[in-house]
């Protein structure tokens, strides 16, 4: 439903190019929950922010394609885009209480979204919002339109927001760390109705997490980033029972197990400056297993399975 | 063994200001009627949902904020009766990390002026002497010498927490409470940070007030987890019980809706409703009789059910068990 290809986003800086994205390639398909992963600074964000063309300034998409529905968001004029935003693409972002207006009641905001995107009255968005509202599960729709941001709790904020996003019903919900800023309990109940709701409405979900946890229980496919591309793409059951490459390997056995308490594996050094990345696979020089090779040339896609792409070169044969 | 920390009926109520007169008639209930012990050399984790009372806990143990009620031993001294200066003396003995490494290393210091601001305060060392036990300190935490002179900013979380740890330790405390240290930190960069915890307290022979909402890593790390919902203990138990088989309402929701990384080992999830209540207004009776899914009886609403000891070091306060 929607291919990203070769797709470059950088930021011009005083101190250089950060070559934020470096030529990612990456497809959702319908009605899935595809999830990336990665740490912070990895280009997570910005990969969403550039699918919907919000990159802010000083970051600009410099290459590649984005095509959503058979048409390059790329090419499309600012107006056209506009329609698609909200409309057929929307997002909820990390932290609910900053995204929502304070001086707006969140009735107003939901109704303000619904009438941008269809033509309908003032009465029947209203009716609307009020149905929005039921879906995600808010109590006492009627009087919760009325209240601001800050008369409701985190979650229930995250709640209109969500509300809002699906208000259109989107084919695609780009949700960058939905749950980050809630506690596990609300994020249990957050996680549950984005799922219901994305089998209610058919919409795809694109979920940007840091959380190995939440991929666990609600993805069905998962991509892991590292410093501005992907390294390897998988369905969930393969990442975490067969992971390939070394950076997911060390990923995920530096999260804590639930089972066992020996001491934790660790990736050696930090993440490369991305204003001077290093050359060939960017990974190699905290790579345990890094060849001459992986210091020269940027390694391809390797098929592993079914769905499982890895980008290495020791699985290069 | 006899326990270092011992904390008998603690309380911590913070007034809420609305206008002049209304000034004193409302609290919020933070911490209510806390009790608990940490023997020498163990971890213990305290978890909880945001604003249950797990950091006041841990700063009242510290005598950072004032109790409303209650006592806290350390080595069977209480703490809130000391003087100034025996106060100081006791302080030298425990340390804290806080959560968020960005905020608690004052930018315009150095990391020498950070590390041994305690060491200026506490004992005599001066000039080279000082100087000598700040790199000693760095290297236990594994930074490297040329970090004296540098500043906060430049280096990244999982190091500025390093720091941090480095000053708690400053004084060879005997009790760390650690606020959410890893909180801040990717998977990655968490995975040395408890490493290095983990090191340090065989090494060095500490006791660990653990606080964290993470519940995975607090299985991790803790012998013991102490759970809180609404400023007071609802269960408290070896860290394997708790995590894999706990008995208050409350902890098995809040266990139950931990996202496992792992496709195999997930489980079924216990929704709550509804939001945690104001700690201004405390439900009556046992506070999770609002949102719980088992309750039953009157009883629940009317009276508040004490901590019932179930097995060795299992305690549940709970009227259906």
């Amino acid at each position: 439903m929607l291919e990203v290809k070769e797709l470059e986003t950088h930021f011009f800086v005083y101190e250089g190019i950060v070559k934020t994205l470096n030529k990612i390639d990456l497809t959702i398909y319908k009605e899935e929950t595809l999830g990336i992963v990665g740490e912070t600074g990895c280009g997570k964000s910005v990969t969403a922010l550039s699918i919907l063309r919000l990159i802010p300034s000083p970051g600009k998409i410099v290459g590649g394609k984005i095509l959503f529905e058979g048409q390059d968001l790329l090419k499309k004029e600012k107006e056209k885009m506009r329609k698609i935003r909200g409309n057929k693409i929307s997002m909820i972002f990390q932290n609910p209480t900053s995204s929502l207006n304070p001086v707006f009641t969140v009735g107003d905001q939901l109704t303000a979204v619904i009438r941008n995107h269809q033509k309908v009255s003032k009465e029947e968005a209203r009716k609307r919002a009020i149905e929005m509202f039921k879906q995600v599960g808010l109590p006492d729709p009627r009087r919760t339109l009325q209240k601001y941001p800050h008369e409701l709790s985190g979650g229930m904020q995250q709640r209109v927001m969500i509300a809002a996003a699906l208000s259109c019903e989107p084919s695609l919900l780009i949700a960058d760390e939905p749950t980050t800023a809630l506690d596990v309990t609300i994020q249990a109940q957050i996680l549950n109705l984005m799922e219901g709701l994305k089998e209610k409405l058919k919409t795809s979900i694109l979920l940007i997490t840091h959380n190995l946890g939440i991929v666990a229980k609600i993805c069905d496919r998962v991509a892991i980033m590292y410093a501005g591309e992907f390294v390897e793409e998988a369905p969930i059951e393969e990442i975490f029972g067969n992971p390939k490459h070394p950076y997911s390997k060390g990923l995920l056995e530096s999260i804590p197990k639930v089972t066992q308490k020996g001491k934790l594996e660790t990736i050696g050094g930090t993440v490369c400056d991305l204003l001077d990345p290093p050359s060939g696979c960017r990974f190699h020089a905290r790579c345990p297993s890094s060849m001459e090779i992986c210091q020269k040339e940027r390694p391809g896609q390797t098929k592993i399975g079914k769905n499982h792409f890895v980008f290495c070169h020791l699985y290069n044969s | 063994m006899s326990p270092l920390v011992e904390v008998k009926n603690l309380r911590k109520y913070f007034s809420v200001i609305r206008g002049f007169w209304q000034r004193g008639k409302e609290y919020v209930k933070a911490v209510e009627d806390v009790s608990f012990s940490i023997r020498q050399g163990e971890t213990v984790g305290l978890v909880g949902e945001s604003g249950c009372g797990k950091t006041t806990i841990g700063r009242t143990i510290l005598r950072l904020i004032a109790p409303t009620a209650g006592e806290v031993f350390f080595k069977k001294r209480s703490l809130f009766a000391l003087e100034d200066e025996e106060l100081r003396k006791t302080r030298k003995m425990m340390g804290v990390v806080f959560q968020d490494p960005y905020t608690s290393l004052n930018p315009r210091m150095n990391i020498q002026s950070i590390v041994g601001e305690p060491l200026r305060t506490h004992s005599n060392l001066k000039g080279l002497e000082l100087q000598e036990r700040v790199i000693g300190l760095l290297g236990q935490v594994g930074l490297k010498e040329d970090a004296l002179y540098r500043y906060p900013h430049e280096f990244s979380g999982g190091q500025r927490q390093r720091i941090g740890i480095a000053r708690a330790l400053a004084m060879d405390p005997e009790f760390i409470v650690l606020d959410e240290p890893t909180s801040a930190l990717d998977v990655s960069v968490q995975a040395q940070v408890l490493n290095l915890i983990i090191e340090l307290q065989k090494k060095l022979n500490l006791t660990y007030l653990f606080i964290s909402h993470d519940l995975i890593v607090v299985n991790y790390i803790a012998d013991r987890i102490m759970v809180m919902y609404l400023g007071r203990i609802v269960e408290t138990g070896p860290a394997n019980t708790i995590f894999n088989h706990p008995l208050h309402p409350y902890a098995k929701a809040l266990i139950s809706a931990v996202p496992i990384p792992d496709v195999h080992q997930q489980r079924k999830e216990i929704l709550l409703q509804g939001n945690v209540p104001s700690p201004i207004n405390v439900p009556s009776g046992c506070s999770f009789h609002t949102r719980c899914p088992e309750m039953k009886n009157e009883i629940c609403k009317r009276e508040v059910p004490p901590l019932k000891k179930i097995d060795e070091e299992h305690y549940v306060a709970c009227h259906l068990v």
